[in-house]
């Protein structure tokens, strides 16, 4: 293995003993993906130092970890783990006759152990061949043959990474595993707890340093942390810690389970494994909790949730993703006090990035999405270098979720799944279906599931008009009408989980004579301004103004993270960065201080960070907008598409200048076949808004009363739209285009609502970028 | 990953110890490669191949356990609606070929009725090592009334024909002798011996879009 030079690993040790963090903090960090940046070869130094602060009963979580004390008491701890394995290690591997297989050795000890003298040593049940029932050596030929088990894995583990090739690393991880076996024989040795344990040995191998070489160098503490000698130890401890979570997850009884039922008697029922309760508890209570058209879907597609979280869970998603994205979200669980219930929400959060593939999708379709999951929601991998660590958002939003187990919060998810990675907010429309399989239950033979030819026109529901859609939707009173309507009206996606939030609909319901929520999308189609004053904001206002406000939040988290790592860096570093960090800090402090929402908006760039944060920032910007000109100008060539402007600039000068007009709303160039998304603004979204625009070509005229321009009305430029948009067809247009920079884009849609008309006008003069069709009416 | 148009769908299983070779008999059926290093499955994994049996395209859904898996876990799961299982066992390792009696077991006591078996003697091709005799595997499978070849994934032997004579068994009993379906020669049925000749439905091939 190609460790880190030592001084990597002492970086690493005095970014968390020695920057005066407190282990909340580094809690804090991890979770975010924010603690360990570096990578060095193939691993990321200190990540085992951070693992063992997080899992072993160690400092208190509020006091600074930069005392003396901190660090000696995490070195005590592992000293007195590394004599429980030395102790353990070599009670289990000694033969009844004392001895010990050739080979072994022992941790810590120079010299192979020696012949322990013989126990009992009556030779009538104490021989090999003795047939006696309390016959040590039947236990002992037991072991053994669980040896052989572990090794088979063992031998199978990472066949891609040479380090778990060589026969030393193997004779570790097998010690290892069957030393946890034989402790908790209750759950002993199962498939997977090789994969767990081996990116745990890995990590502690690859920051561990060698007492004699690295010695003189290194402070004391540091090299009793990482002292090589006690790898496999460390990674036992970490690894029984790990196991401590979640090893119910490997549980398996033969006996059936014996309780009393409500009247008393004694009731026998069929054991159920915790892993499948698990499983179906994240199926039928998370997901349900947070994203009911989801749950729908993963019903009717009838997948069991233990087909996939089976393997999900039990190695903790590394089989999910690329190793190293799966240990970002390891160092987040595990800097987790429950671990074992973060790691269900992360399901759900798994389950809500691909569910535009799994809601159309049927049973065999889901089957291939859940057991093949896309090792990366990123369709560029350049953009997954550049981008957010996606797996630490996945922890986040499983956190976040875990907070607010609401529908609310699911479409906050959403949201933001668009945003970071350009995923539609609304499934594509459905395929044309065939006849959904029967169930395969019941009846008891089998069935074949015969796939039903030809496609009636009758069933290709996406060829029928709006209006009819409307009132089949009315009518329907089938039990898939929920369905239907998600599927095939991607705005009520929103409306739909929305409506199970009892506070919102509270606050949101209108009057009394509204004829449903779900009408209210199309009846309220006035722009703020034209709103008498009077009325509550609808509901998409308010969504908007929620997703304007995360934008904000995270803009502002973006710049008091600048600040901390400034100020974490500190020691001896440049005074002026210094007080530049804690002038943002204050900023925005004062900001959250005002009240979020009054302040959206009113962000003043130059302030949230540092002249050359700035300045770096401002470059990245320029650089992508030369960058996106140029893709423009190709894209020009081949097209005669008006060019496109470049969404990060655009974001960018909106997120600086937030009240200033802004021409368009950035649009990503029209790249052909990539899935837009859909922002929850109320425009562009039915066709009586784009009637009712194209009947008011000139600037809308303001209701009667804003006749006294207000700051706001004043602020609101008057767009003429361009001539085309009278020849247009009365059809529906997509809102523009959010695509991969939506992250950015997403500051730029909270800049003003005196945007958005320009954006949908401007949309309509490019009808070529239309790649959406929510309604299916285009077709 | 455009949707293949099939006639049928068959859900085939495969079961046998942890190690006998299940996930590469998968790999080289269903994606013609073999890797000596193959990871262990965990719980279930699944592959897909679409096979023309009788001018009928036939998609076959194979699920792939993890040999450890003892059952219960994921039993109920698992079976629901197969139609055909290999049993599979190791012919250079004596015990996986004693435990396919306990597997046998489980099957009947889990599948449905009527599932077709078939019984698989992989790696075959490491003869020094071969423990298990052809013979051995042939009795117990007459033993257990169901058919048995010798494979090896690694040279690509008996693959295909183990995974082709059990999906032509269960178009047999399944396809073929429903009245309603293009097998007219459904009364033979009741022979195992089919016969692949028969050129029922050929103009069949039309009739999915």
């Amino acid at each position: 293995m190609q460790r880190p030079p030592p001084k990597d690993v002492q970086d690493a040790f005095a970014h968390i003993f020695a920057s005066g963090a407190t282990l909340d903090k580094l809690r804090d960090r991890a979770a975010s993906g924010k603690l360990l940046t570096k990578t060095v070869l193939d691993g990321v130094p200190g990540r085992s130092l951070v693992w063992k602060l997080f899992l072993f009963p160690g400092p208190p979580l509020t006091a600074s970890l930069s005392t003396p004390a901190a660090a000696g008491r995490l070195v005590d701890t592992m000293r007195s783990l590394r004599s429980e394995y030395v102790q353990l290690l070599m009670d289990k591997m000694r033969a009844p006759d004392g001895g010990y297989e050739e080979g072994f050795a022992v941790p810590g000890q120079a010299l192979p152990p020696k012949k322990a003298a013989s126990a009992g040593a009556n030779w009538a049940t104490n021989n090999p061949l003795s047939l006696d029932d309390q016959n040590p050596w039947t236990e002992w030929f037991a072991s053994i043959e669980l040896r052989k088990t572990i090794a088979q894995d063992v031998d199978r583990t990472f066949p891609d990474m040479d380090y778990f090739r060589s026969p030393a690393v193997q004779a570790k991880l097998t010690n290892i595993l069957f030393v946890q076996a034989v402790t908790f024989p209750e759950i002993g040795y199962r498939q997977g707890m090789h994969e767990l344990l081996a990116p745990i040995l890995y990590a502690v191998d690859y920051d561990s340093l060698d007492a004699t070489s690295d010695g003189p160098s290194s402070r004391p503490e540091m090299l009793d942390l990482c002292d090589r000698t006690w790898a496999e130890a460390d990674a036992w401890a970490l690894f029984r810690e790990v196991m401590n979570n979640i090893s119910m997850w490997y549980e398996w009884r033969e006996q059936p389970q014996t309780t009393f039922a409500p009247d008393g008697r004694l009731e026998t029922r069929p054991y159920v494994a915790p892993i499948v309760s698990v499983c179906n508890r994240i199926n039928s209570e998370l997901v349900r909790s947070v994203d009911p058209a989801l749950y729908a879907a993963l019903q009717k597609g009838g997948v069991e949730p233990q087909i996939y979280g089976i393997r999900w869970l039990r190695l903790l998603f590394t089989r999910e993703f690329d190793l190293p994205d799966a240990l970002y979200l390891w160092d987040g669980l595990f800097a987790c006090e429950a671990m074992f219930d973060v790691a269900q929400w992360v399901c759900v959060a798994m389950l809500m990035r691909i569910r535009n593939d799994l809601i159309p999708a049927d049973y065999s379709m889901q089957l291939t999405h859940l057991l093949r999951y896309p090792s990366s929601p990123f369709r560029d991998p350049d953009e997954a270098k550049a981008q957010v660590k996606h797996t630490s958002v996945l922890l986040q939003q499983a956190l976040a979720l875990r907070g607010s187990p609401n529908p609310s919060m699911g479409v906050s998810i959403i949201a933001e799944n668009r945003n970071l990675f350009g995923i539609a907010m609304q499934p594509p429309d459905s395929p044309p279906r065939h006849r959904r399989r029967k169930s395969l239950s019941g009846s008891g033979t089998e069935r074949l599931a015969m796939k039903s030819a030809p496609v009636s026109a009758v069933e290709r529901k996406d060829y029928v008009g709006l209006p009819e859609m409307i009132a089949s939707r009315l009518l329907d009173t089938s039990e898939s009408l929920g369905l239907n309507r998600v599927l095939m009206n991607g705005l009520s996606t929103v409306s739909e989980l929305r409506k199970n939030l009892p506070d919102l609909t509270g606050t949101l319901s209108r009057t009394a004579s509204s004829a449903s929520s779900d009408m209210n999308v199309f009846a309220d189609l006035r722009t703020p301004e034209e709103r008498p004053p009077w009325e509550p904001k609808p509901r998409l206002e308010i969504e908007k103004e929620m997703l304007e406000l995360r934008a904000q939040q995270k803009h502002l988290s973006e710049s008091v993270g600048w600040a901390l790592d400034v100020l974490l860096q500190g020691e001896g570093g440049v005074e002026p960065r210094k007080r530049e960090a804690l002038e943002a800090l204050s900023y925005v402090r004062d900001l959250l201080a005002m009240g979020a929402v009054a302040s959206v908006g009113n962000v003043d760039e130059d302030r949230l960070f540092g002249e050359e944060e700035l300045a770096k920032r401002r470059q990245r910007v320029k650089e992508e907008e030369e960058r996106a000109a140029a893709a423009a100008r190709a894209a020009k060539t081949h097209m005669s598409a008006p060019p496109a402007r470049p969404p990060l600039a655009a974001a960018f000068q909106s997120a600086r200048d937030f009240h200033g007009p802004s021409p368009s709303l950035p649009r990503t160039p029209a790249t052909g076949g990539t899935t837009m998304s859909f922002p929850p603004s109320r425009r562009g979204v039915s066709p009586v808004v784009a009637q009712q625009q194209q009947q008011q070509p000139s600037a809308p005229k303001p209701p009667p009363w804003l006749h006294t321009p207000s700051d706001f009305s004043a602020a609101a430029p008057s767009i003429s739209p361009p001539s085309s948009v009278a020849q247009l067809p009365q059809l529906p247009r997509a809102p523009p285009p959010m695509g991969a920079y939506a992250r950015s884009a997403r500051i730029a849609t909270s800049g003003s609502t005196e945007q958005a008309p320009g954006a949908s006008y401007g949309n309509l003069t490019s009808p070529t970028q239309v790649t959406e069709d929510p309604l299916g009416v285009l077709r | 990953m455009a949707p293949q148009h099939y006639d049928f769908l068959i859900k085939l299983l495969l079961i046998g110890d942890s190690g006998v070779g299940k996930s590469c008999l998968l790999l080289r059926f269903c994606d013609d490669a073999w890797t000596p290093s193959f990871i262990t499955t965990i719980g279930i994994d699944f592959k897909i191949r679409t096979i023309e049996l009788d001018g009928k395209r036939i998609k076959l859904q194979i699920w792939d356990t993890a040999g450890q898996e003892r059952f219960r876990t994921i039993t109920t799961a698992y079976y629901r609606g197969a139609m055909g299982i290999l049993l599979v066992y190791d012919v250079t390792d004596e015990r996986s070929f004693n435990n396919i009696r306990t597997w046998h077991a489980n099957i009947e006591q889990h599948a449905s009725e009527g599932v077709n078996k078939i019984l698989i003697g992989n790696k075959s091709d490491w003869t020094e090592k071969k423990v298990v005799s052809e013979d051995q595997g042939r009795a117990l499978a007459q033993e257990l009334g169901i058919r048995f070849l010798e494979t090896s994934a690694k040279v690509n032997e008996g693959v295909e024909e183990a995974f082709f004579t059990l999906a032509r068994d269960i178009k047999t009993r399944l396809i073929d002798s429903q009245p309603d379906q293009a097998g007219a020669g459904a009364g033979g049925a009741g022979d195992s011996n089919i016969n692949p000749k028969q050129p029922a439905a050929q103009g069949a091939g039309g009739c999915c879009s």
